[in-house]
């Protein structure tokens, strides 16, 4: 990762176009992009669209970048995670908008609790993994509102929704998650035994 | 319920997400960087190309005009030489046509006549009929009539017809008198006096024809006699002596100025541009904005200047989004957009000649065409769109890589006043219509103004009199 010093310098090189500067942010910012990237899409095809086209953004705009903190390259990273989850949405938008489900009754809000035990089971890479096997559009607002902290009103003006369909979407990408862990733990214990 | 330990596991996940470089990744960016962002060699690869264009146009400029010139000096020449030779075979016809008259006496005098291009005669003179067109004077070959007449002051009409011509008729034909009952078949007079009997007026006119006439047959008691005794002696002396002297109070032919070939450099002329624009997208007009800029141009020919510069401008404009395409990895694009205000900073670098319709020593009239390239150095878009939920959104984007090389149609008329030979102004309202979208969003954008022009030519030389 880059010090602060060096991304002042390596900034001050995009501005002025350079293509080494941007290849060292590309790179040195590549895998927390790709990290946010790669949770809104199933294909890593999608995911290294979302992030060149990110990236682009990034480089296009540079030169009005700020920091907001002292700490220059967290303000940076805040900046970036910022025009990847915008350019995921506009993605998603694009491809895949048409596959959000309408507004359910309330009833089908609940989503029964899981173990605490089988939460502790389960890794990281396993919920990475179910994620990506999400309905696009659940994925889209299971990781708005709970990775990214959107409120229900936030998403409904990023997707072009109502906040009712973003909540029905939100309980449904539960449902199915916990669907989906559970049939990966069930796999998992077969194999084991 | 869903409890947020759950929550706060998938954010644990995410946060621990991590992916290494992958080098194939940056492979598939640099075309987009190219696109979007390109090097700066494409630059100066336009600035070269557009350096050459505009040598090539000053250097066909240049040609032309040198040609033009050299075509002009030989015409002159031509011209003089014309002038000089038919001056020469002037005298020699003075000098050598035998006075004839009616008595077969000479009587023959030239008068000095045509001092002036209006053909004003002198007084107390005697004359023969002249016949003068323009500024050209011949003798007639043979003259077998010698009239005198009241001396009229008045000028000769510049529309007296030549000789040639079959529907003139000279005013010694105006003497064949048929009720004189005169035989002798009267020669075209090449030069005849017809504002003398028909006071400016063309001997077409047949009425005119018989007051002529009618003029000559009372006259004839009038012509005051010759002096014979002069005459018997030496008729070809006298004849002689007064034809030289005519002949050397015969005023010369006006001599054309010499055309002086301009020095090259006076052509140049540097001009300091303001005026507003206004700029608009479909049937939306958008603000009015002002344009300045600083140009030269270079007068190949008297008519024409070719003209170049470099001029700065904002365009403001809104559009709406049938008529805005929106890029791809425009961050709001496709949904629910319903209008883009726009605010671009342009540099302009017109190419156009403009050709003088009218042109006087202190006004002209000119037409102007050309292609303008349009560099965007700064685009700044507000999105509105509005999503189903009611909610209506704004965003801003700003991109500044737009190039349009000679994209842009320019069209323009307009007056320019001299001061001097150095100074003048010039008042002239344009439009301008692009070849290309234009911008971000690839708008048919037009614009339309006036822009007003102080011109000066550094290189002329002040002479109050000179003019360019």
């Amino acid at each position: 990762m880059l010090s602060a010093e060096e991304l002042q310098a390596h900034i001050k090189g995009c501005v002025l176009n350079n293509r080494e500067s941007q290849k060292k942010i590309y790179s040195s910012f590549y895998g927390y992009a790709m990290s946010i990237c790669h949770r809104y899409t199933s294909r890593n095809e999608d995911a290294v669209e979302i992030l060149n086209d990110g990236f682009l953004k990034v480089f296009v705009e540079i030169y009005r970048f700020k920091p907001a903190y002292t700490d220059s390259v967290s303000s940076f990273k805040g900046w970036l995670r910022k025009i990847m989850i915008y350019t995921a949405i506009d993605h998603f938008r694009k491809n895949h908008k048409h596959q959000l489900v309408g507004e359910l009754h309330e009833s089908f809000l609940h989503v029964p609790a899981a173990h605490e035990d089988a939460i502790d089971k389960i890794s990281h890479d396993e919920i990475m993994a179910a994620i990506k096997y999400l309905t696009p559009g659940y994925r889209t607002v299971l990781n708005l509102f709970i990775i990214e902290g959107f409120s229900h009103e936030e998403i409904a003006n990023e997707l072009g929704i109502s906040v009712g369909t973003s909540k029905s979407n939100l309980a449904k990408a539960r449902r199915q998650l916990q669907k989906i862990l559970f049939e990966q733990n069930k796999t998992a214990n077969r194999n084991v035994v | 319920m869903w409890s947020d330990e759950m929550d706060k596991h998938i954010r644990d996940a995410a946060g621990n997400n991590r992916h290494g470089f992958e080098e194939n990744a940056w492979e598939k960016m640099l075309p987009l960087l190219d696109e979007h962002l390109p090097q700066e060699k494409k630059r100066r690869r336009f600035i070269i190309f557009w350096f050459t264009g505009l040598a090539i146009a000053i250097g066909m400029a240049g040609f032309l005009f040198t040609r033009q010139q050299s075509f002009s000096n030989d015409k002159k020449v031509a011209e003089q030489t014309t002038a000089s030779g038919a001056e020469t075979k002037q005298k020699q016809t003075a000098i050598s046509k035998p006075a004839v008259n009616n008595g077969g006496q000479s009587k023959r005098t030239l008068i000095a006549t045509n001092k002036q291009e209006n053909n004003t005669i002198n007084e107390n003179v005697p004359y023969e009929t002249l016949t003068h067109t323009g500024n050209t004077k011949t003798i007639p070959d043979q003259q077998k009539n010698t009239d005198t007449y009241p001396i009229n002051k008045k000028p000769v009409p510049t529309n007296i017809k030549k000789e040639n011509n079959p529907s003139y008729q000279p005013a010694s034909s105006l003497l064949n008198n048929k009720s004189r009952g005169r035989e002798e078949k009267q020669e075209d007079i090449s030069l005849n006096q017809q504002a003398i009997i028909t006071n400016g007026s063309t001997p077409e006119n047949s009425k005119e024809k018989e007051d002529r006439q009618d003029m000559a047959a009372n006259k004839e008691t009038q012509l005051p006699e010759t002096d014979s005794s002069t005459n018997n002696k030496d008729p070809g002396a006298v004849v002689n002596k007064s034809r030289e002297d005519s002949i050397a109070a015969m005023p010369e032919q006006p001599v054309k100025p010499e055309i002086k070939s301009l020095n090259k450099s006076s052509q140049f002329s540097i001009n300091i541009s303001l005026g507003p624009d206004l700029s608009a997208v479909g049937a939306q007009p958008g603000n009015w904005q002002m344009q300045y800029g600083i140009g030269i141009g270079y007068a190949v020919s008297r008519h024409i200047t070719l003209r170049t510069g470099f001029y700065v401008g904002r365009k403001v404009y809104a559009a709406d989004s049938t008529s805005y395409k929106t890029p791809y990895n425009n961050l709001y694009n496709y949904f629910f957009l319903q209008r883009i205000d726009a605010n671009c900073l342009v540099y302009e670098i017109p190419v156009t000649v403009a050709y003088n319709v009218i042109r006087s020593a202190k006004n002209s009239l000119f037409i102007s065409t050309g292609l303008s390239s349009y560099l965007m150095k700064k685009e700044e878009y507000e999105y509105y769109y509005k999503a189903p939920s009611g909610n209506r959104q704004t965003h801003s984007y700003s991109y500044s890589r737009n190039a349009h090389l000679f994209s842009v149609i320019n069209l323009s008329a307009g007056y320019q006043y001299h001061f001097s030979n150095r100074l003048s102004v010039i008042a002239e309202p344009y439009i301008k219509v692009p070849v290309t979208g234009i911008g971000n969003g690839k708008v048919n954008l037009n614009s339309g103004g006036v822009l007003f022009t102080v011109g000066f030519k550094p290189f002329v030389s002040k002479q109050p009199g000179r003019k360019d």
